[in-house]
């Protein structure tokens, strides 16, 4: 017989915390840190009665790495690879607000064709980033399949993001006044032929996966976020347009060269799981248009200034980068005191925002449409940890 | 940020700070001020970005970005608290979204946010005090130095009240950072000798 100490019976300190207010004849229940459903280890205290959820506490912290004290001690430089390690599938967009911020405290002026690359390349991975959510959120919900197409799809978009980059998933890329390298023809050609390929797949899902009735089932109607709780939450990005709310960072404030671009931004007014599905798979055909348009109008140039001085020292003062990543707005707030390290770096992370309504949404629904709404969030851990 | 929305926010008791440009407004409040100023914000149906802190020789910064749906720019609110009493009313009762990122600044600093539902550590060890963000007297820098256009916590409510009333922008802009300068002289003399025994 196995015999435990009283403490282990009575669980870690968020267990005990939660247990203190159970009701009587429930089941407090831990899913995670390591489950499936969660991608990575985020762990969710549930107390249920039956299948239902009666409440529901989210325990971060797993993967916590004080990326903010990091760059207290870095230099401006050297805080740039950290970025792409906060949210492994948009890095870039988080790269883009780091020196978005840098930028505006230096004054810099970022060469026209710098910018066309960032934002080619900044879509390319947005659409990365949904593929890949698209295929594990299937997955949680229990279709096998469409995780192969997304990431064989992903794949080759992946592949062309490394001949410009040197990296597959934790992109350092911009630097502060532009980039680091130019595109290739290779590349070029590459992403022209990418785009073409992905809009004869996109309705391929459409057929395969979206209009399945067993999947309706499993998101229609679920996890419904109203717009009050949205604002009161901070929700933002494809949670919020699945809202009915037309907020979009590319187009309210446009940052970059965004406001040359012809593009829709997708919004449904249901609230639900489903309404965020269909924007980010509507928000992939915007990326292609934008790539495209991008490609086309590409000028001939520098994609560095010409003059860049050899330590960053921003004057005193504060920069707030935001800008419009896959899971919503990202920001970083820069306060500088003149020297070569930051004096304090925030990063604002749309997940963190996103998963914090998770309590409110969860109660009183059944245990699996929670995987459903935790999937619909389409969460990054480490961005919520950072 | 909208002219009109300034001016409403000012009679709430937030004094602008900086003038606004690309559509961001930054205010300074007195920490008494935060609550009717973020109601007032949640009524111009303001969404909230985040809330953070920072650490400086005066005390605790604490920055409150709101950006709005349908408006481009950002609405700041910065509240300074003191290093000896660290508390701020919770923001939580009307934005919900506040109880986390209130949660991750008592983590890194040791904030107390009063009426706060449940403080307890999100992102560190339960079971330790480590304040990472927390810095030393030596590598504190001045508030005011790198933003002299925001007035102290301890300035006069009288001269406030004249800035709000009349709506004055540049007799409002230079008068609290006279004010402003001359706080911070007398207010680190204070940090100094209070700190000493909390180091001990």
């Amino acid at each position: 017989m196995l015999h435990y100490a009283q403490e282990q019976l009575q669980g870690d300190y968020y267990t005990r915390a939660f247990q203190a207010g159970a009701q009587e004849d429930t089941l407090i229940l831990n899913m995670g840190p390591q489950h499936p459903s969660t991608h990575g280890v985020l762990r969710i205290i549930l107390e249920l009665h039956g299948e239902y959820i009666l409440r529901a506490e989210p325990v971060l912290g797993y993967v916590h790495r004080m990326q903010e004290k990091m760059g207290e001690v870095k230099t401006y430089p050297q805080y740039l690879p950290n970025m792409g390690r906060v949210d492994y599938l948009h890095a870039l967009a988080w790269n883009w607000a780091y020196v978005l911020a840098v930028e505006e405290l230096l004054q810099l002026e970022v060469p026209e064709r710098a910018e066309y690359i960032r934002v080619i390349t900044c879509e390319l991975n947005r659409i990365t980033s949904h593929l890949l959510w698209w295929g594990a959120y299937l997955l949680d919900l229990g279709a096998f399949t469409p995780i192969m197409y997304g990431f064989a799809d992903r794949e080759r978009a992946m592949d062309l993001l490394q001949i410009i980059t040197g990296s597959r998933l934790t992109y350092c890329y911009y630097s502060f006044g532009g980039v680091t390298a130019d595109l290739t023809p290779q590349f070029i050609d590459g992403t022209k032929e990418f785009c073409k390929y992905l809009r004869t797949r996109l309705p391929m899902y459409k057929d395969l996966v979206t209009d399945n009735m067993i999947l309706r089932h499993r998101v229609d109607d679920i996890g419904i976020i109203p717009v009050d709780m949205a604002r009161r939450y901070g929700v933002t990005g494809p949670n919020l347009r699945g809202s009915g709310v037309e907020h979009d960072l590319r187009r309210n404030t446009p940052y970059s060269i965004y406001d040359r671009f012809d593009f829709e931004i997708p919004a449904y007014e249901e609230c639900d799981a489903l309404a965020r599905y269909l924007v980010r798979m509507d928000e992939m055909e915007e990326s292609l248009s934008i790539i495209e348009q991008a490609i086309d109008s590409l000028p001939e140039g520098p994609v560095t200034p010409p003059k860049m001085p050899k330590v960053i020292k921003p004057p005193k003062g504060e920069a707030y980068g935001a800008v419009e990543g896959a899971r919503g707005v990202i920001g970083i707030h820069v306060i500088s005191d003149g020297t070569a390290t930051p004096y304090r770096i925030k990063l604002r992370s749309p997940s963190f925002s996103n998963l914090s309504l998770f309590a409110e949404v969860s109660e009183g629904i059944l245990l699996a449409d929670a995987v459903s709404i935790l999937g619909s969030l389409d969460l990054v851990i480490p961005e919520i940890d950072r | 940020m909208k002219q009109s929305w300034v001016d409403e926010l000012n009679a709430a008791g937030a004094p602008k700070c900086t003038e606004v440009q690309k559509g961001v407004a930054c205010f300074c409040l007195e920490p008494e001020n935060l609550l009717p100023s973020v109601r007032k914000i949640l009524d111009l149906e303001y969404y909230l970005q985040d809330v953070s802190a920072a650490d400086f020789q005066e005390g605790y910064l604490l920055t409150y970005h709101f950006a709005h749906f349908e408006e481009p720019g950002q609405a700041v609110f910065r509240v300074l608290i003191s290093h000896e009493e660290p508390q701020i009313p919770s923001i939580s009762s009307m934005y919900e979204g506040a109880i986390w990122h209130e949660q991750e600044c008592n983590d890194f600093y040791g904030i107390v946010f009063t009426d706060h539902p449940d403080l307890k550590p999100l992102l560190l060890v339960p079971e330790e005090n480590l304040y990472p963000l927390r810095k030393d007297t030596q590598s504190q820098k001045s508030f005011l130095d790198i933003f002299p256009g925001c007035k102290l916590v301890e300035a006069p409510p009288a001269p406030e009240g004249e800035e709000s009333s009349g709506d004055q922008e540049t007799a409002g802009e230079e008068t609290p950072k006279k004010k402003g300068t001359g706080k911070a002289k007398a207010r680190k003399g204070d940090d100094e000798t209070a700190q000493e025994p909390g180091q001990a």
